[in-house]
């Protein structure tokens, strides 16, 4: 009976957060419709401007771009395409929207994924090893350590490892996401890829290892302080015992919110990074669809990274509810 | 108040020579492969040059390396800078739509409140110079009217004077002047500036705080490219802005800029300044066929531009150009620095007569390699090394033979202009097909009949083109031009009918994959966001043809010798330069000087023949020796035989009288 009314309870939870989920996710769509729309700028006119359409063609394009259309039909238009994932022609890339997305993608995923799962590896280790040493040096050093490197400015920290690496070192190359040609054999283009990998990832693992560290440090000075702790070692239980059999599960349930928000994080790319290495991702893509006004793939890049966001905010409320047994629906 | 930190004046650059210009022969391409990695950082491109993984890199094109790094950069032994004077400027257009930018006095105040020279020392570091017209000297030629100096010049007691002149006067004494036909504050005027530049920023927040101090209040608003863009060239709502102008040549710049035609969205006269007589100067000088009267024209809108000063010239871009002495055959291009069409025809990795791949790194993707579509640097960076034009511009930046190898002017009776181009014969496309007259006319006729937006202004009176032959084109324009060369030999690339006859899209949207040209380069590869590659074109008209390798043949004798060479003759002493391989050298066996007769003994080798073969693989000495024959009596012998006889007769006698005895 109660693990009847549980589950039916469970079962209400999830309903709930999909309806919440799915009204997040339109008003995304709305307000990425809106905002491209009021941003300063008109793309025609910096067509016109760079000379690539005649003055008399303005009408033209903006008939084909569905600009000259009022207001709520371009909305109505845009929900319907959204919906099938057609988020129109890019003005600077001359292709799908989703194409050149889902083209870059991957190497997207590759760079922040792995520097994501590196620095959550390495967070929890550091914030592990501070909260057992706290007070000692040891504590002190690797705080100062997390807390530099979760501040310093990318780019900066970026540039200083080119130099480092790529210069000084002449470990690693400078720029690219492959060699310019790459080779042609899969071994040696899978090596050259993860040889261009390896500095901008660092950089990237520098810079969020930090906040994983710091959560997991607090949190387990916090649970070292509850009862069951004392209990436990008055029970004899050695650290290592308390440390990893108790604490750290207890200290997983804050983090495993922040992982699940970071990897939704993930698609949208690194922006400063990939322009320090010349990374070919979504983040670069970004950046340089602002310069040149390219709504449409603006639109879809940040429906892709706004949807990834609440679906992984998503996931962590529902995985949140089955790993910890306190939360009841 | 705004700190500045006074820096010392740069030293001089050093040259970057691998081939002296006078040696290039305009013939190439000497590497086999041009290939344009992308990296989006000056940071990085230069970091990329120092391992050697680039061969240059434009230093101060689209983004600038900070200034204060050049002086390192000059330090490593690897590295050249290379610094070229070009015809573009920093100038402050004034929206002269707008109050009180519309009134010439105020303009003139705002002038005077310019230290262009403090500009130049404290912000570019003495690298950028103050520049006195709206055409400087780097365009070379006379079109610099060297009369043209800058009558403003930093006076903020002259800019205050002028103010009150015209009853800007400050009423409320807080310091901001007030609109005598409002009564109220003067508005701030805005000043945009490019954010990705922070010189121009500090330039503009300099000028704000010189201006204050008379009065005038300006806000400087940093902003980003595309928005800047789109107020100043299009909704035209600015006030003052740091733009760069310098179109070449002369008279594309003044035409572009200042004609009252172009105060139109997306048209180059940001002022928006309407002067008939200006206009009709224009006119003139795009319709003269006198290169005097042309001149003259030119010089005088320089005079007049600085009376009116629709826009305020600061100072005078440098480009910066970084280049790797790993790599031979750096070419400086009189106003565009080594980052030149001759650069990319010479240039290969150090020590290589032709071959091997050079990297130059782009910072941005080009957006297409359509010569139809307009262009911005980067694109022409690429489309120029696949297409050609009939004409180009040499080292000197003056008219050279192109796919032209030359051209003729001809004036009707009717006014008309008819240049003649005589076409290269032994120019092919990249797919293998002849490049003929056709190709031109076709091009010529579509730009004009299809409004390609690029080329239309280039074309104007254009009105026929005919192909008496295979080689020949002739090209009739309704009044006589002496733009309408250069207009229509340099700036119009040829595309090839065979392909562009079947391309329904407009042309100035179409999207080339597979551009086809009968340019130095071949298009192989362009992977957006990563590289682009082209690759030697080995059928290339102007191809290079390697000299043979050469060593010095030095050749000698004990005595003055005819030698013989390859069966030509060479006088004692010889030193000869000669291709490697073999060679066949002699000498006479006997040679007869003074009556003395001579006879070959031997070579330096010892080998006695005076004939030999020697396989040249190296610089070489070869030396002969003769030694005297004896030709009359031997006397010698006669004497010693004499001597031998008197000693024994001697002998015999002696030997007589003892026995007697």
């Amino acid at each position: 009976m109660c693990e009847v009314a549980l589950a039916m309870g469970f079962r209400e939870y999830l309903a709930r957060r999909t309806v919440y989920t799915l009204a997040t996710v339109f008003a995304v769509i709305t307000i990425n419709f809106l905002i491209f729309r009021v941003m300063p700028g008109d793309p025609v006119s910096i067509l016109v401007a760079e000379n690539v359409i005649r003055p008399e063609m303005i009408q033209e394009v903006r008939r084909l771009y569905g600009l000259d259309l009022p207001l709520w039909e371009q909305y109505l238009l845009y929900l319907r395409n959204a919906v099938s994932g057609s988020f129109g022609f890019s003005f600077q890339y001359r292709r799908p929207v989703m194409e050149e997305i889902l083209d870059r993608l991957p190497n997207t995923i590759a760079l922040m994924g792995s520097a994501t799962v590196l620095a959550i590896v390495i967070g929890i280790l550091v914030g592990v090893v501070s909260a057992w040493k706290r007070g000692k040096r040891a504590d002190i050093t690797l705080l100062v350590g997390s807390l530099f490197f979760h501040s310093v400015p990318v780019y900066w920290l970026g540039i200083l490892i080119l130099m480092l690496f790529a210069y000084q070192l002449r470990l690693f190359p400078t720029a690219g996401t492959l060699s310019r040609p790459p080779p042609t054999e899969f071994i040696p283009l899978i090596t050259d890829y993860l040889n261009h990998l390896v500095l901008p990832m660092l950089t990237i693992t520098l810079v969020l290892y930090g906040t994983y560290a710091l959560i997991t440090r607090n949190t387990l000075i916090d649970i070292l302080t509850q009862e069951y702790v004392t209990i436990a070692r008055a029970k004899g239980l050695s650290k290592s015992e308390i440390m990893f059999r108790h604490a750290i599960r207890n200290a997983m349930l804050p983090l495993i919110t922040t992982i699940a928000v970071s990897l939704g994080y993930i698609v949208g790319g690194a922006v400063m990074t990939e322009t320090v290495f010349s990374w070919r991702g979504v983040g670069r893509m970004i950046f340089d669809s602002v310069t040149s006004r390219d709504y449409p793939m603006l639109q879809g890049a940040f429906f892709i990274i706004s949807f990834s966001v609440i679906l992984a905010n998503y996931v962590a409320d529902v995985l949140y509810g089955v790993i910890d047994p306190r939360v009841k629906y | 108040m705004v700190l500045i930190f006074l820096l010392s004046q740069h030293t001089p650059f050093s040259v970057l020579r691998a081939d002296s210009a006078s040696e290039f022969d305009y013939t190439g391409p000497r590497c086999d492969s041009l290939v344009f990695p992308l990296i989006t950082t000056k940071s990085a491109q230069l970091i990329a040059l120092k391992t050697g993984e680039v061969a240059g890199m434009a230093a101060s094109l689209w983004a600038d390396l900070p200034l204060t790094q050049i002086p390192e950069i000059e330090k490593d032994p690897e590295l050249s800078v290379v610094s070229t004077v070009s015809t573009t400027y920093f100038t402050m257009p004034m929206n002269c739509r707008k109050r009180p930018l519309n009134i010439l006095e105020f303009r003139r105040a705002l002038a005077h409140c310019i230290d262009k020279d403090y500009l130049s020392k404290t912000i570019f570091y003495g690298y950028y110079p103050s520049v006195q017209s709206c055409i400087p000297p780097a365009y070379g030629g006379d079109w610099s009217n060297p009369k043209v100096k800058d009558p403003y010049g930093f006076d903020l007691k002259r800019a205050a004077q002028l103010l009150d002149s015209i009853r800007f006067v400050d009423t409320d004494g807080n310091g901001v002047r007030n609109d005598p036909t409002t009564g109220k504050d003067l508005s701030p005027l805005r000043f945009l500036i490019p954010s990705y530049s922070p010189e121009r920023v500090r330039m503009a927040q300099i000028i704000s705080a010189q201006a204050k101090e008379v009065g005038i209040p300006i806000e400087v608003v940093p902003s980003e490219l595309g928005t800047m863009i789109d107020e100043i060239q299009s909704k035209r709502t600015f006030d003052l802005c740091c733009w760069s102008y310098g179109w070449f040549p002369a008279w594309d710049n003044i035409q572009r800029v200042y004609h009252s035609a172009q105060a139109v969205p997306g048209g180059g006269n940001d002022a928006g300044y309407y002067n008939a007589t200006w206009d009709q100067l224009i006119d003139r000088m795009m319709t003269t066929s006198n290169r005097e009267e042309l001149r003259d024209l030119i010089w005088k809108f320089q005079e007049w531009h600085m009376q009116y000063i629709p826009d305020y010239p600061l100072v005078l871009r440098v480009y910066l150009d970084i280049g790797s002495k790993k790599v031979d055959g750096w070419l400086t291009q009189s106003g565009v620095g080594i980052f030149n069409p001759w650069t990319y025809m010479n240039i290969r990795p150090k020590g290589v007569a032709q071959g091997g791949v050079v990297k130059i790194p782009i910072i941005f993707d080009p957006k297409h390699v359509n010569p139809t579509r307009d262009t911005t640097g980067m694109d022409n960076t690429i489309i120029q090394r696949i297409y050609d034009s009939l004409l180009t511009l040499d080292l000197e930046r003056s008219i050279a033979p192109n796919l032209a190898k030359e051209y003729s002017i001809k004036t009707l009776d009717n006014g008309t202009m008819v240049i003649r181009f005589q076409l290269n014969t032994n120019v092919k496309w990249h797919d293998g097909q002849p490049f003929t007259s056709e190709d031109v006319k076709y091009s010529l006729e579509s730009y004009r009949d299809k409004k390609v937006v690029v080329y239309l202004p280039y074309l104007k009176g254009m009105y026929r083109v005919e192909a008496p032959d295979k080689y020949t084109v002739d090209v009739y324009i309704s009044s006589s031009s002496y733009t309408a060369v250069y207009n229509i030999g340099v700036l119009c690339s040829i595309v090839p009918k065979h392909i562009w006859k079947d391309i329904k899209e407009d042309w100035s949207n179409y999207d080339v994959q597979n551009p086809i040209g009968t340019g130095p380069f071949k298009f192989v590869k362009w992977a957006k966001g990563e590289y682009l590659q082209l690759d030697r074109n080995p059928d290339y008209f102007r191809s290079y043809k390697p000299k043979p390798l050469t060593f010095k043949l030095s050749l000698s004798s004990n005595i003055a010798v005819t030698f013989t060479v390859d069966g030509k003759e060479q006088k004692d002493p010889v030193s000869l330069d000669l291709p490697k391989g073999t060679h066949k050298i002699s000498v006479p066996e006997y040679v007869t000087i003074g009556g003395e007769r001579y006879k070959f003994v031997r070579w330096e080798d010892q080998s006695a023949n005076p004939q030999r073969t020697i396989d040249l693989t190296g610089d070489l000495k070869v030396a002969a020796t003769y030694e005297k024959e004896a030709t009359g009596p031997p006397w010698g012998y006669i004497i010693a035989a004499l001597v031998v006889v008197a000693v024994v007769s001697l002998i015999a006698v002696r030997y007589t009288r003892k026995r007697k005895q």
